[in-house]
């Protein structure tokens, strides 16, 4: 309402509230409400309105035919009493007036006054109400008077005529206005009565209109709601040719387009659900793939995977191997091991699926031949294998295994699965390629770890062996020279000899201390001898002697305790080359070496505070002395099962984590000094 | 449904009984009206007795009765006018009741048919007042007239005829056609098919204009008065025979009258001529004068009396 109130701005604030209180009662009823209301309300205003009309103008007519009768009635007493009354025929008169009294209905009363007043003749019987006289008075030259007067018995209307221009008296005549009443009464009775009825007829018509209207709305409510729990199959029924057939129509109209935008989308969604299904599948077979497991494992995961994800039940993978390509059941799903067995065994000659190393395409065998050894085959539900799907494992246009599937329909598998199928057999193809190449590289690199080791444990071996017979021999003939010069020395008197013996024992000196240094930086004795950390804070000393950098060496949890040889000499290598390359290259002050066991590991940590460098930059660079010796570190690490991290920025110093898993103690735990 | 929506109905049900008992309301104009409770009723009074008397007049029905009051009610009241008293005028509706107020004396004064006075002044000595004069005659006619298309030429022509008689004391009116039909040997009752009395002339004559009649016999003097006033009676009328004059009714006394009264009345009629006033009067009677006459005047009546037999007459 206060939409219709809106559009009439004019309205005072009071007719405004009335229409909006109307409104909120009239608004919030149902149509049928509404146009039962509707009709009820014109049908009694008419129905009162026409009663009040006929009412009112068959008053103004019977009054008028009243008066006109009254008047007509009384003039002709007048007339017809006027030689009686001369005559003094006052029985005459009598007869007239009660004649007049019979003859007509409305007629209460008529009496005749003398010129002097006296009452001539009458129609009460006995006695006469004497103030009826007084009350109408005619001026004899009127034609008539009219004087309404109020009686016990009603109005009467009282018309008064002078007979003979007043000379022989005045004729009075008394109407009653009952019989007029009666008729209004009547009138107005049959009238609402009509109406009453009209109204039950127009209650039974608005029922019978608002059914018209309201159920094809119902039906269209009907359908909407079907529409909206989506069941666009329902329509909405033509009612008629008018505005609601119109609605109808166009709501089928939008019903058969949203139909069709459904089936369309559906369509879509149903290709995409494919395209899905294949990515997923795709995705499992390649997430399978990419796990390291071993190829039959591998394969299991991705048939498995493949079945699940295509809904059938049997499966299996068969691989060639060897120069021969000799077939080998991989892996199976949903096959008897005996079934497995005979197809291994078998192979390919025994089903037409051979076809397919041939022709390197996805194969439909259906129905089996007997030969198959899936014939007759019983899935769960005791669905019967009738036929198979064989998809080549293709990598490198060579055909190194085929994926089958086992199917119990008439269409055995549909193409596109069966181009899925084919994707996946690309797939696996790879997969079993990577897996193999794998394998191999898995191979070349244990054999070239073990070469390693095998270099790394001679090279160890010769330094030793260099670095005693320097110590040993060299070092002990250097020594023995340098005590067999100073005897001599001491037996020379000449200054000149003496002073050339000086020098050479000098030189001897500085021989001895190089030798050492040699022995000592080609194996350090002490790392053999004492210990890892021994040889550290030894190779640390010297260390700060050559390069004038302090070096701190911490140690936790591994005093007293000696790791295997491996594991010692490989991180005293990693320790002192992390420390040259900071002395050559980062122009530190300042090392900190910690070296810490816990739970079961060793955890090495080397920090500088030196410039630091760009650890991508210097592996990228071309193989120089630097990237030698981190990959030298890493290489080592890698043979005693450790890994190792290097953490620098230019300008913010270097950081080398080294972390290493110690073996159980009581197997190693010997020499300890 | 709501109580709201109830309340709704319910209130446009009371508006439409407001209505409805409305209507029936509206059937009773509220009007200013004098009320009479007709069952209040009592005898009615008798009439008060005026202590003037009025002086008494009769005038027998020559003519119909509003006739008469019309065209008597001038000199009514030029008589009140002189004698100083109230003159009230009495009608009957024949000859012979008029005589018997006469008798009775209560009338003061009449004016009556010839015949009336015959028979009154032999009954009980009805005294004679004056004669109007009219056309300079105290005489009358009666005249036999039918309608203006009656193939009749004489009462001969009209035998198993409707015959309108006047009065049945009427001289012009009845005695002179019982003797024209006495005369062709017949009675009214055998000579004429049917008969009726309108008791007075001009009723007689309207009745052979309009053909009710087929024939009546009628004072010339109301005839012409008649004619005069309306002539189309005259044309649907048409005089057949004129009888021997008659004296002309007279205006008489009772005979209980005082004879002071008696001899200023006659003075007063006699004079009337001579005063305009009067002569108004006598005008609208159609009357020259007031005359004295003899009682000798009336003698050609009684012989028609005796012609027809007296019994008739009664």
């Amino acid at each position: 309402m206060s939409r219709l109130t809106n559009r009439l701005p004019g309205l005072p604030p009071a007719v405004r509230r009335f229409f909006e209180w109307f409104w909120s009662v009239a608004g919030a009823v149902s149509v049928r409400t509404k146009i039962l209301g509707i009709v009820l309300a014109l049908v009694l205003v008419l129905g009162v309105g026409v009663t009040l009309q006929v009412r009112s103008t068959v008053r103004t007519a019977l009054s008028h035919e009243l008066h006109n009768r009254g008047v007509s009635i009384t003039r002709d007493v007048a007339a017809r009493s006027v030689d009686m009354l001369l005559v003094h025929d006052l029985y005459g008169v009598h007869r007239l007036l009660q004649d007049t009294l019979t003859n007509n209905e409305d007629v209460r009363y008529a009496f005749i006054i003398s010129p002097q007043g006296e009452i001539l003749a009458h129609t009460f019987g006995d006695g006469f109400p004497l103030e009826l006289v007084a009350v109408n008075v005619v001026d004899s030259a009127d034609r008539y008077h009219l004087q309404k007067v109020a009686t016990e018995e009603g109005v009467i209307w009282d018309f008064a005529v002078p007979i003979f221009d007043g000379r022989a008296g005045v004729a009075r005549v008394g109407l009653s206005e009952q019989a007029m009443q009666t008729t209004l009464v009547n009138i107005t009775r049959q009238l609402l009565v009509t109406t009453v009825l009209v109204s039950l007829t127009g209650v039974v018509a608005a029922m019978f209109l608002t059914w018209l209207i309201t159920r094809p709305v119902l039906d269209l409510v009907d359908v909407t709601r079907a529409v909206a729990r989506g069941d666009l199959s329902h329509k909405a029924p033509h009612w008629a040719d008018d505005e609601i057939g119109l609605l109808s129509d166009s709501f089928n109209a939008m019903v058969e387009d949203l139909e069709a935008a459904r089936t369309e989308s559906e369509a879509y969604n149903a290709e995409l659900l494919r395209r899905n299904r294949e990515l997923a599948v795709l995705n499992a077979v390649a997430q399978a793939a990419s796990r390291q497991y071993d190829l039959d494992e591998m394969l299991d995961a991705a048939l498995h995977r493949v079945l699940n994800l295509m809904n059938m039940q049997a499966g299996w993978i068969l691989v060639l191997e060897g120069s021969e390509a000799r077939p080998r059941m991989a892996c199976s799903v949903g096959l008897p091991a005996s079934v497995a067995r005979d197809e291994e065994q078998s192979g390919f000659p025994g089903c037409k699926c051979g076809r397919v190393l041939q022709e390197k395409k996805p194969l439909v065998i259906t129905p089996l031949e007997e030969t198959c050894p899936a014939y007759g085959l019983c899935l769960a539900d005791n669905l019967v294998v009738n036929g198979h799907a064989t998809v080549p494992l293709i990598s490198k246009s060579q055909v190194l295994g085929t994926l089958n599937v086992a199917c119990n329909g008439s269409e055995c598998v549909s193409d596109e699965d069966l181009q899925l199928l084919g994707a996946i057999g690309r797939q696996l193809g790879v997969a079993v390629e990577n897996s193999r190449l794998w394998e191999e590289v898995r191979q070349k690199e244990a054999a070239r770890g073990q070469l390693l080791e095998k270099i790394i444990t001679a090279q160890e071996e010769e330094r030793k062996r260099i670095a005693r017979e320097l110590h040993d021999e060299t070092g002990q003939a250097l020594a023995s020279l340098m005590v067999r010069s100073r005897n001599v020395e001491r037996e020379i008197k000449d200054s000149e000899t003496r002073h050339h013996l000086q020098e050479l024992r000098e030189v001897l000196a500085v021989t001895l201390d190089r030798v050492r240094h040699l022995a000592f930086d080609l194996r350090p004795s002490v790392l053999d001898d004492i210990g890892l950390l021994a040889a550290l804070r030894r190779y640390a000393q010297e260390y700060q002697e050559r390069f004038d950098t302090t070096v701190e060496v911490q140690s936790v949890g591994l005093d007293g305790q000696r790791l295997t040889p491996e594991v010692e000499t490989s991180v005293y290598r990693i320790v002192q080359e992390a420390m040259i390359n900071a002395a050559k290259y980062a122009g530190c002050t300042h090392i900190s070496v910690l070296l810490q066991v816990r739970a079961r590991q060793l955890l090495v940590i080397v920090e500088d505070n030196g410039c630091g460098f760009d650890a991508r930059q210097i592996l990228r660079e071309e193989a120089g002395q630097s990237k030698l010796g981190l990959y030298g570190m890493q290489e080592r690490a890698e043979l005693i099962g450790g890994d190792l991290d290097i953490e620098t920025h230019p300008g913010e110093g270097t950081t080398i984590y080294l972390r290493v898993p110690l073996p159980q103690p009581e197997a190693h735990e010997a020499g300890v000094t | 449904m709501s109580p709201t929506i109830t309340r709704v109905y319910l209130s446009i049900t009371w508006m439409v009984m407001t209505l409805i008992w409305w209507t029936g309301c509206a059937a009773t104009p509220v009007e200013s009206m004098p009320y009479v409770d007709l069952s209040q009723r009592q005898p009615l009074p008798a009439a008060a007795e005026s202590r003037v008397v009025p002086l008494r007049v009769a005038v027998a029905a020559v003519i119909s009765p509003t006739g008469t009051a019309e065209s008597y009610q001038p000199l009514l009241d030029y008589l009140s006018r002189k004698l100083n008293r109230p003159v009230e005028l009495l009608q009957r509706r024949t000859y012979a009741e008029v005589n018997n107020l006469i008798e009775r004396g209560e009338v003061d004064m009449a004016f009556v048919c010839t015949s009336a006075y015959v028979i009154g002044h032999r009954d009980f000595g009805m005294q004679l007042l004056v004669a109007p004069q009219v056309n300079g005659e105290t005489v009358y006619y009666s005249w036999l007239i039918v309608p203006a298309d009656s193939p009749a030429r004489e009462m001969a022509d009209l035998r198993g005829a409707t015959f309108a008689f006047t009065d049945p004391w009427s001289t012009s009116g009845r005695m002179y056609p019982t003797a024209l039909v006495k005369a062709l040997g017949e009675t009214p009752e055998t000579f004429f098919g049917r008969t009726f009395f309108t008791y007075s002339h001009d009723d007689a004559i309207r009745a052979v204009a309009s053909g009710l009649a087929d024939g009546a016999a009628v004072d010339s003097l109301v005839y012409q008065y008649m004619v005069d006033r309306d002539p189309r009676l005259g044309e649907q009328t048409k005089v057949l025979q004129r009888s021997p004059p008659f004296g002309i009714p007279p205006a008489v006394t009772s005979p209980h009258l005082r004879p002071q009264v008696r001899a200023s009345l006659q003075n007063i009629l006699l004079e009337m001529a001579n005063d305009p006033t009067g002569s108004d009067a006598l005008h609208a009677l159609g009357v020259d004068r007031f005359v004295l006459v003899e009682d000798t005047a009336y003698d050609s009546v009684r012989n028609l009396e005796a012609q027809i037999g007296r019994l008739v007459l009664r």
